[in-house]
C-alpha cells in the first residue's frame, strides 16, 4: 500500500488542486519543523506536496527531515481541519525520526503514516 | 505627548529586595529544629488524643484536637518543603539552538525568543508601560530574534469605539498584536492562541502590568542549557504595596485635628507607632524567596504565570500528550464496553475533531495545574526553577474586594485540582513533589481548623466547658516545647522574613477560603476572575461580617467571664486566662481584614479609578 501511495505522490507532485477548493489546506515544511511564523504559505515551494484521491488527502513527508513537538501539534491541527471537512488524511514517506516521534506520543494509531 | 499618570507613579523608584543568600549552617539548624518540632508535635498530639480529653465534653475535645492534628499535618509538610535549598548557578545567555536542544540533523540557528503580554481589559496606557519596558530588555547576541506580542483577549482592535484601542498602542510601539474572537480557556486560551501563531523556542509570559527589568532575559535564558529545564519562574515583586503610616498622622487626619498644640501632643504619644504597611498583605517575598525557592530542592517549584520563561518544546509535548491521552482513553473505554470497531472508529474520529491541542491547561489555576502535569511527565522528567532575584515589577490589588476575588480564584483553582486530579494520586510525580503540591492545596483546607481555633474560646466563654481536662502543668509541658520549637523552626525556615502579615491573613482569610470550598464542593464552575489593579474602593462590609461577629462574640464572652470572676463564681479562672490570651491572637489576626476593608490611601481624597494629568 505504501509503495502504491508513493507512486501516486511521485506522479502528481504538488497537485493539491486535486482537492476540492473548499477543502484546500496547505501545510508548509517549516511548520512541521515547528516554525509557525515568517513562512510564506503561498509559495508553493514551501508547501508539503500533497494529492487528493478518493476522499483521502495524501501528504508526502519525503523532504521533512525532522519534526518537533510544535510540528506534531501542527500536523494534528491539519488532520483535524481536514477531518472536519470529511477528508481522511494520510502521510507518506515519513522518515524514522518522524515515525519515532509520533510513536513516542502513542499517536501512531491515529496519525496514518501510510 | 505627556503620558497618563497613575497612582503608582510615586513608587517608580522603589528598588526590589535582594534574594537572601544561602547559608548551610542556617539550613542545618532549621533541619535540626524542624525535626525536633515534628517529634515534639507527635508527642503533644499523642498526649492530647490519649490523655487530655474532657470526657464531659467529648465533642468539644475531639473537635479541637482534630483541628490541631490537621494543622500539624500542615506544619510537617511545610518543614519538608523548607528542608533545604538548591539555587542553580546562572550561566550566560544562550545564542544557538544547539545549546538548548538536540538538533537531530537540523542545521543550527540562533534561538528565537517571544515575549507575550497577556491583556484583557486593562488600561491600554498601563499595557504600554509594560511594552516599553519589554522593549528595553537587553540581550548580548544580536542574531537572537526577540519578538514582543500583545495578546489581547478583549478584542480591542478598534471595532468597538466604546473600548480603548489596544491594537493602535501595539502598532505605535512596534510590537505584534494577536487577538482571538472568543475567551475560551481564559488566559490559558489566550496563550494557546499565541503559541499557534508564533514560534519562539523560548517564550516569556508577562501580565498586562508586568514590567520586566532590562536584564530579565540575560539572567534567565541561560538556565535552558539544562535540556530538562521546562520553565523558570522569577519572583513577582509588587512595587506598589502600601507605605507605612504614622498612627499620629492617621489620628490627626481622621479627627481633623488642626490645632498645632493638639497635633504635637498626638505626635508625642502615637508618633512612634507605625501601621498599615502592606495593609493587604500583598508582599509575596516570603512566597517567592523562601517557599517556592526552596522547592527547587524538590524540583517542585511551580509556575505562577507572570514573570515566567518557558521552553516551547516542553509545553507543546504536554499539549500533544494530553491530546493523545484523551483519544486513547476513549478508545479503551469503548473497547471495554465491547463496541464495534466501526463505532470505535467513528467516535474516535469525532473526538479527534473536537479535542483541541491545549498547551496550558484550561483551568482557573492554569499555571500550577500545567506545572503538575509537566513534573509528572515520566518520559521527559521536566525540571523547573524558581529564580531567586527579582527581574520584573508588578502591581498588586488595591482594595479588599479585588484581593478577595484574586485569592478566591487561587483557592478555588487549587481545590478544584485537589478534587479532580489530586497530585497525591498523580502518577509520575515523585513523593517529594507530591508533598509540595499537596502542601499548597492543603493550605486551602485551613478554614476547617482555623474556624475551630476561632470559635473554641467563644464556646468556652459561654459554656464554661474546657476542651481539655485542664490547663494543667501536663498540658503546658507538652504544648509549650512544641510551640516554642515550632516558632523557632519557622523563624529559621523563613530566613528571618517577617511572617506577621502572612499569618494574619492566613487566619482572617478563613471566610473566603470557606466560600471557595463550598463553591468547589458544590460543583459550581470555577471562574477566572480578572484581577483589578485599580484604586476602586467598593463596599467591603459583606467580606468582614463574619470577622465582626467573631470579634463581637469574643469580646462579649470575655466581658461575661470577667463578671463571673468578679462575682467569684467562675469555675476555671485559669481556663479563662488561657482562652483570653488565645483570643488576643485571634482578634489581632481577624482585625487585619477589617482594617484593610476601611483603609484608604490618605492621598486619595476622591475614590476614583486613575488620576490623569
Amino acid at each position: 500500500m505504501e509503495k502504491k501511495d508513493e507512486t501516486k505522490i511521485d506522479a502528481v507532485q504538488n497537485q493539491t488542486e486535486a482537492l476540492p477548493e473548499s477543502n484546500l489546506i496547505f501545510i508548509t515544511k517549516r511548520k512541521l519543523e515547528g516554525e509557525n511564523s515568517g513562512v510564506d504559505e503561498l509559495n508553493i515551494d514551501n508547501r508539503v506536496s500533497g494529492v487528493y484521491c478518493n476522499g483521502v488527502q495524501y501528504y508526502d513527508l519525503n523532504n521533512i527531515r525532522f519534526i518537533n513537538n510544535t510540528g506534531i501539534a501542527n500536523l494534528i491541527s491539519l488532520m483535524r481541519s481536514l477531518l472536519k471537512k470529511g477528508v481522511v488524511v494520510k502521510f507518506v514517506n515519513a522518515n524514522n525520526i518522524i515515525r519515532d516521534k509520533i510513536k513516542s506520543f502513542g499517536l501512531e494509531k491515529f496519525i496514518n503514516l501510510g | 505627548m505627556r503620558r497618563k499618570s497613575f497612582y503608582f507613579d510615586k513608587f517608580e523608584n522603589r528598588v526590589p529586595y535582594k534574594a537572601i543568600p544561602e547559608n548551610k549552617y542556617r539550613t542545618f539548624l532549621f533541619q535540626f529544629t524542624g525535626t525536633l518540632t515534628i517529634a515534639l508535635g507527635i508527642a503533644y498530639l499523642n498526649w492530647r488524643w490519649r490523655y487530655s480529653f474532657n470526657y464531659e465534653a467529648m465533642w468539644f475535645s475531639v473537635l479541637l484536637v482534630t483541628a490541631e492534628t490537621l494543622s500539624f499535618i500542615s506544619t510537617v509538610m511545610v518543614i519538608i518543603n523548607f528542608w533545604s535549598n538548591k539555587d542553580v548557578p546562572q550561566t550566560p545567555p544562550v545564542q544557538y539552538l544547539s545549546e538548548i536542544e538536540d538538533l537531530q540533523g537540523r542545521p543550527d540557528r540562533s534561538i528565537k525568543i517571544d515575549v507575550f503580554i497577556a491583556t484583557y481589559n486593562e488600561d491600554v496606557e498601563l499595557v504600554r508601560l509594560s511594552i516599553i519596558d519589554a522593549k528595553r530588555m537587553k540581550y548580548p547576541h544580536d542574531n537572537v530574534v526577540i519578538k514582543i506580542y500583545v495578546l489581547d483577549d478583549g478584542r480591542r482592535d478598534g471595532r468597538n469605539p466604546a473600548k480603548e484601542n489596544m491594537k493602535v498602542v501595539a502598532e505605535e510601539e512596534g510590537v505584534g498584536y494577536l487577538l482571538r474572537e472568543h475567551n475560551e480557556g481564559y488566559k490559558a486560551g489566550n496563550l494557546k492562541n499565541a503559541l499557534e501563531q508564533t514560534d519562539g523556542d523560548i517564550f516569556v509570559i508577562l501580565d498586562a502590568d508586568t514590567r520586566p527589568f532590562p536584564d530579565f532575559l540575560i539572567h534567565t535564558i541561560g538556565y535552558f542549557r539544562n535540556r530538562k529545564m521546562a520553565w523558570v519562574q522569577t519572583p513577582q515583586w509588587f512595587y506598589d504595596t502600601t507605605e507605612p503610616e504614622k498612627l499620629s498622622d492617621i489620628i490627626s487626619t481622621k479627627f481633623r485635628i488642626k490645632k498645632e498644640g493638639v497635633k504635637k501632643g498626638v505626635e508625642k504619644i502615637f508618633g512612634k507607632i507605625i501601621v498599615n504597611e502592606d495593609i493587604y498583605g500583598n508582599d509575596p517575598r516570603l512566597f517567592y524567596d523562601v517557599i517556592l525557592r526552596k522547592r527547587n530542592y524538590h524540583n517542585a517549584a511551580f509556575c505562577c504565570g507572570a514573570g515566567s520563561v518557558h521552553r516551547r518544546e516542553a509545553i507543546m509535548s504536554l499539549a500533544v500528550k494530553d491530546f493523545s491521552e484523551e483519544i486513547r482513553k476513549l478508545e479503551e473505554e469503548l473497547t471495554i464496553l465491547n463496541r464495534s470497531s466501526n463505532e470505535i472508529e467513528e467516535k474516535t474520529k469525532k473526538l479527534i475533531i473536537d479535542q483541541e491541542i491545549i498547551p496550558f491547561k484550561f483551568h482557573a489555576s492554569e499555571d500550577i495545574y500545567t506545572s503538575i502535569m509537566l513534573h509528572a511527565d515520566k518520559e521527559n522528567r521536566w525540571e523547573s526553577l524558581q529564580h531567586p532575584e527579582v527581574e520584573c515589577k508588578m502591581l498588586s490589588t488595591q482594595d479588599l474586594d479585588s484581593w478577595i476575588k484574586q485569592h478566591q480564584r487561587y483557592a478555588e483553582g487549587s481545590l478544584d485540582i485537589a478534587l479532580k486530579d489530586n497530585p497525591i494520586f498523580k502518577r509520575g510525580l515523585t513523593i517529594r513533589q507530591k508533598i509540595c503540591y499537596f502542601s499548597t492545596i492543603w493550605s486551602y483546607f485551613a478554614p476547617f481548623w482555623i474556624l475551630i481555633f476561632l470559635i473554641s474560646p467563644i464556646i468556652f466563654f459561654f459554656t464554661l466547658t474546657l476542651p481539655v481536662k485542664a490547663y494543667s502543668f501536663d498540658f503546658f509541658k507538652y504544648f509549650l516545647p512544641f510551640q516554642i520549637m515550632n516558632t523557632f523552626a519557622m523563624l529559621l525556615g523563613c530566613w528571618g522574613i517577617s511572617t506577621k502579615r502572612g499569618d494574619q491573613y492566613y487566619i482572617s482569610g478563613f471566610w473566603y477560603m470557606l466560600m471557595s470550598l463550598f463553591t468547589v464542593v458544590s460543583g459550581k464552575k470555577v471562574k477566572f476572575n480578572v484581577t483589578s489593579k485599580d484604586l476602586n474602593f467598593s463596599n467591603n462590609l459583606p467580606h468582614i461580617v463574619p470577622h465582626l461577629v467573631l470579634i463581637g462574640l469574643t469580646l462579649l464572652g470575655i466581658g461575661y467571664n470577667i463578671v463571673l470572676i468578679y462575682m467569684g463564681v467562675h469555675p476555671t479562672p485559669s481556663g479563662f486566662a488561657a482562652n483570653a490570651f488565645w483570643c488576643i491572637f485571634n482578634i489581632i489576626s481577624l482585625s487585619i481584614m477589617i482594617r484593610a476593608a476601611y483603609w484608604r490611601p490618605r492621598s486619595v481624597l476622591e475614590p476614583g479609578k486613575i488620576q490623569t494629568s
